[in-house]
């Protein structure tokens, strides 16, 4: 490794460092301005609020109950995006029947969705749909680029050595798909997350992430209320760390 | 093989309009001519990769299969760059042939073609020869009578080139060869036939057909009648 690339990798782990740490030197200057601590807590009251979450049996199945919600939605519009993008693929004409619907669910406003959803389902249920919705047509997109993406000359080549299908899809297929795949998977697994919390507020969905927020709020419990926020950040930014590294991992020769 | 009133278009293009050729069984026919006479179209059809009308066939007793017993080298050695040189050779050999047999029989053609040392490479970290020689390997290790080349040595130099072409000589007895080329060079070299295809509008025509005998081994290619045939392509070449 040469010096210059050196220094661009303590870079790497520095320069993160240096900005998280002047955004907390930041809000703990604003909190000592404005001086009030239910309006911008101290950073040692969120942290002791965020202990006290941590010491609680209600947190753990709120979290539990908002990562089952986020991880179905976000299930059900991975198989669904495979499914309906497989199709698009094989049968033309089912991507123009679907290119309205993808483009209507699209350009819908999220909040229209949620109040529609609130309106339709349970306070259960309709966060899945929220994130469902909005994580779908993302999921679906970017797979049909992906499908698009397959170096055409490889097909052919396949195709001329009579490869057998099962080993085309495997060893051609989706590991040409796998870099588009990652990329969208990355942008929409936080977006999901934040969905279904924003869902939860607007439904009022018992022992859900989103309802604690909500308490805090309308308690005036800032510090709690970022407690909370904290633990979200955390568990986004968990789930677009996986699937970097999985990628990492799975994108060979590149 | 056999090439019987072979038609194809490309719309209202004629390419082929009942095409013959014959390609005796363990030699290589070089096919010349300027882009866009129906060289990788010809290919193309041989491999089954586009509807055509007419007869292609193949083997001894004459059966009718588009794909069986077909290589192919492209102009782009065509590697998956997810997947080492040893790997991407693999990938194109039958699956139902036995496991152990397909990996010494790959290792084999990899020695040959020297790039064991390599084998372990992705695509993108090896160089042109080494990935050509690679797209060679794939085909060779496939082991079937016909064996189609669509320029392959396209933007080597020319030491690379004699070098591969070396290594090649001996992996190709026994095998039929159909081998496209623009290279005068490669052509005399490596040929037991020669033609030359002009794109007429009535699809394509042979212009110019040259039989070798000399065995490959043995020839000399600053002869009289080496030089000779040279004269004659060339000026068939610049005629198109």
């Amino acid at each position: 490794m040469s010096r210059k690339q050196k220094i661009y990798r303590v870079l790497d782990i520095a320069l993160p460092a240096l900005t998280v740490a002047a955004a907390i030197s930041v809000y703990a200057i604003v909190g000592k301005i404005v001086g009030i601590e239910m309006l911008v807590p101290s950073i040692k009251s969120t942290f002791e609020e965020l202990f006290c979450l941590l010491a609680n049996r209600a947190f753990y199945r709120a979290l539990t109950n908002t990562l089952a919600r986020s991880l179905t939605a976000y299930l059900l519009s991975a198989v669904s995006a495979v499914v309906f993008a497989a199709l698009t693929k094989l049968f033309r004409p089912v991507k123009s029947a679907l290119s309205p619907v993808i483009a209507l669910i699209r350009v819908m406003p999220t909040m229209s969705v949620i109040l529609l959803a609130l309106i339709w389902f349970d306070s259960y249920q309709s966060p899945v749909l929220v994130a469902y919705c909005v994580t779908f047509p993302m999921l679906y997109t970017c797979i049909c680029d992906a499908l698009d993406g397959v170096d055409k000359d490889l097909i052919e080549m396949s195709r001329a050595f009579c490869v057998d299908k099962k080993t085309q899809i495997c060893k051609l297929w989706i590991p040409q798909m796998a870099p588009n795949i990652f990329t969208g998977m990355k942008s929409s697994v936080g977006l999901n997350l934040k969905l279904v919390i924003a869902a939860e507020v607007l439904a009022q969905t018992a022992e859900s992430v989103g309802v604690n927020m909500q308490l805090a709020k309308l308690n005036l419990d800032t510090a709690e209320l970022l407690a909370w926020t904290m633990v979200a950040v955390i568990i986004g930014g968990a789930a677009e760390l996986a699937v970097s590294l999985i990628s990492r991992k799975a994108v060979k020769g590149r | 093989m056999k090439i019987e009133n072979l038609s194809f278009a490309y719309g209202d293009n004629i390419i082929f309009d009942r095409f013959n050729l014959d390609v005796q069984d363990g030699k290589t026919v070089c096919i010349m001519g300027s882009s866009g006479s129906g060289k990788t179209t010809l290919l193309n059809c041989i491999n089954g990769q586009l509807n055509y009308e007419g007869k292609i066939l193949y083997g001894q007793n004459g059966y009718k299969d588009r794909r069986r017993g077909v290589a192919r080298v492209f102009q782009q050695p065509r590697l998956i760059p997810s997947m080492t040189l040893r790997q991407n050779v693999l990938y194109a050999m039958p699956a139902h042939m036995d496991k152990v047999e397909r990996c010494r029989r790959a290792d084999a053609v990899i020695e040959a073609l020297k790039i064991s040392d390599c084998k372990d490479s992705y695509p993108r970290y090896v160089s042109g020869g080494q990935a050509s020689r690679a797209a060679l390997a794939r085909a060779l290790a496939v082991d079937s009578d016909l064996l189609l080349m669509d320029e392959p040595f396209k933007g080597l130099d020319i030491k690379l080139k004699s070098d591969i072409l070396d290594l090649l000589q001996p992996m190709l007895y026994g095998k039929s060869v159909i081998f496209v080329t623009h290279d005068v060079e490669e052509a005399l070299c490596s040929a037991d036939e020669i033609y030359v295809f002009r794109k007429g509008d009535k699809g394509v025509e042979v212009t110019f057909s040259a039989e070798i005998a000399e065995d490959k081994r043995e020839r000399d290619m600053f002869s009289d009648a080496f030089n000779g045939i040279r004269k004659e392509l060339l000026r068939a070449l610049r005629e198109l």
